[in-house]
């Protein structure tokens, strides 16, 4: 058995190396402009360790995570490409925003929209320019500015001593995010972000048992951002209002349950007017 | 009537019940003949009056089943039916003929700890498959239940409260589950109704005579029966339809979900996953091993509505 898991954990180390070494060569030589569609390949499995580590999937795709993170365009190194990247202000510059396709390990391959909904204050840089309007990571209430944003994310489920602003949004780059590494993420891969303490959703979401396709059911597979859905500073869906329920069926007639919270019955009409 | 009780007197001499029977049998045979010209002379006079073409209208009595039409008798028939259909909504309607997808068998898959009551997807449902607006015909129905229950007897889907999720329910959409073995295939008199290749039950419209056995046989309420002739404002008819899915209807015949045939069968997601505001429904090929519902199908626990009755839906629940 020893020897077997040598054997095995030199394979797979190998073939890591193997794929860090390529993946970084790959990257070195993309470029990335507007209107252009972007590959970011984040796959470094191979089938026979797909095969081999079917069941540790999670722990993997943390691995590979924190592996890619070394290789991913916005690293320190390759600073003069991220400044390419420009952020649509408003919807209607969408036809011209690229559209990011990934790859993941045993991942159905899948590409995401560009951000439908965008924030009011977007672009952050336009105010934080990295000069004046320092963001000051202390836990404070806001009164100037940003009054408006419901923090349900920070204060119901996480207590307000770990979680700011700045937890997720970047103070030097303000057009980024911030994941808990210090690695900076693009707005429009935010499900790298939410996935680092909700991984489970990730997962699903990744596989397409959780969030939404639109468009096609075969073909490529476009789906939606877990902001589409999701406030980011207060995730949970609010109540709303339904729509009207269907009307009885002809000669039928609702009637309220003998129990105070029971569900509505419909009677025949013509037998529940004799009664009552 | 009177006719029929005459056999009953006769019965003690069994000489003569013989001739009185052939009699009996030769009037009531000509009868029927006269009957059934009359009521033919009658719908071709009635429908001449409302289309203005006699040709129309015999050649709608004569159409044939749907499997049993050949190319040049589609084409002509649907050409007749868009015609009709102008006349009677005023707006051009294009009758698809799309056939199934070969290897491709559609499942369905909703997660019911995600679905809140908003009911969106029924009226993205009524929108899509041109249902009548005046009556109760919704394929979707969005029931309400106890939080810890699954008594579909306690459950209310006529529920309208100001706000939903309401605390302490859930929601629980229930539309036709296109069974694998279906039960109103197996009760329809005239075969109007069947199981087409990618899993999907239809009806041809043309071919139901209205006698709602279907109606009773299915376990789920999946199917409704147009009462009166069905009304659509003419700016909301979806002019986007299939022969089997979702063109304009008439009174006297069944309807029911057909996962959007006109949509799916193009590659387009259902209207009512398109209209979800919550993400709980999944829809693919569950013959192709790397589609999401097949992941939920293998990782997730999923279940069917009504299992022991042995119908096989292909409409899968499950929850997070």
């Amino acid at each position: 058995m020893s020897t077997n898991k040598i054997t095995f954990y030199s394979v797979r180390y190998a073939v890591a190396f193997c794929a860090i070494f390529f993946f970084a060569f790959s990257f070195s030589n993309s470029s990335l402009s507007i209107g252009q569609e972007v590959e970011e390949v984040v796959e470094n499995k191979t089938e026979t360790d797909a095969e081999e580590e079917s069941e540790e999937e999670d722990e993997e795709s943390d691995d590979e995570e924190e592996e890619d993170d070394e290789a991913m365009p916005w690293d320190d190194e390759d600073d003069e490409e991220i400044k390419v990247f420009k952020f649509p202000q408003s919807t209607e510059f969408l036809p011209n925003f690229p559209i990011f396709k990934v790859k993941y390990a045993g991942f159905p391959e899948f590409k995401i929209k560009g951000r439908l909904r965008s924030s009011e204050y977007f672009l952050c840089s336009e105010c934080h320019d990295g000069v004046e309007l320092k963001p000051r990571p202390i836990i404070r209430e806001l009164r100037k500015e940003h009054t408006n944003i419901n923090l349900d994310h920070i204060k119901q489920e996480h207590g307000t001593e770990k979680f700011w602003c700045t937890t997720c949004h970047d103070t030097s780059r303000p057009d980024y995010l911030v994941g808990l590494k210090k690695q900076s993420i693009h707005f429009d891969q935010s499900f790298l972000l939410c996935g680092q303490c909700h991984s489970q959703n990730q997962k699903d979401w990744l596989f397409g048992a959780h969030g939404k396709r639109t468009g096609n059911w075969n073909g490529e597979r476009t789906i939606l951002l877990c902001t589409e859905c999701h406030s980011p500073h207060s995730p949970a869906l609010e109540p709303a209002s339904p729509n009207p329920p269907p009307p009885p069926r002809q000669g039928q007639i609702l009637v309220k349950s003998v129990h105070p919270e029971g569900p509505r019955k419909t009677w025949d009409k013509f037998i529940y007017s004799k009664q009552h | 009537m009177s006719e029929k009780n005459n056999p009953a007197k006769t019965v003690e001499t069994p000489e003569n019940s013989d001739v009185s029977r052939r009699e009996l049998f030769k009037k009531t045979a000509i009868a029927g003949t006269i009957a059934a010209a009359g009521a033919v002379s009658t719908t071709i006079a009635a429908s001449n009056v409302e289309s203005g073409g006699l040709s129309d209208a015999l050649d709608e009595f004569f159409q044939k089943h749907y499997q049993e039409m050949s190319k040049e008798e589609m084409q002509k028939a649907i050409a007749r039916l868009e015609r009709k259909a102008k006349e009677k909504h005023g707006k051009e309607i294009h009758i698809g003929n799309t056939p199934p997808l070969e290897g491709v068998l559609f499942g369905y898959a909703l997660n019911i700890s995600k679905c809140k009551g908003y009911r969106k997807c029924v009226d993205a449902c009524v929108a899509e498959n041109n249902q009548n607006r005046d009556t109760t015909i919704q394929y979707i129905r969005v029931l309400e239940l106890e939080n810890e229950s699954m008594n579909f007897e306690e459950a209310d889907h006529y529920y309208d409260r100001e706000t939903v999720p309401h605390t302490g329910k859930k929601y629980f959409p229930i539309q036709c589950q296109q069974c694998e073995n279906p039960p109103c295939v197996t009760a329809c008199p005239v075969e109007a109704t069947w199981k087409e290749a990618d899993g999907i039950t239809v009806i041809d419209y043309n071919w139901c005579i209205g006698c709602r056995y279907c109606a009773a046989a299915c376990p789920y309420w999946a199917r409704k029966f147009n009462w009166s002739e069905p009304s659509i404002p003419e700016e909301k008819i979806n002019p986007e339809t299939h022969y089997l899915s979702n063109r304009p209807r008439m009174r006297g015949v069944m309807e029911k979900c057909t996962f959007c045939l006109q949509r799916t069968r193009k590659g387009k997601l259902p209207a009512c996953l398109e209209a979800c505001p919550t993400g709980a429904r999944v829809f693919g090929n569950i013959l192709d091993p790397k589609s999401e519902i097949r992941y939920v199908l293998e990782n997730k626990k999923v279940f069917r509505l009504k299992e022991e009755l042995n119908t096989e839906p292909k409409f899968w629940y499950y929850s997070d």
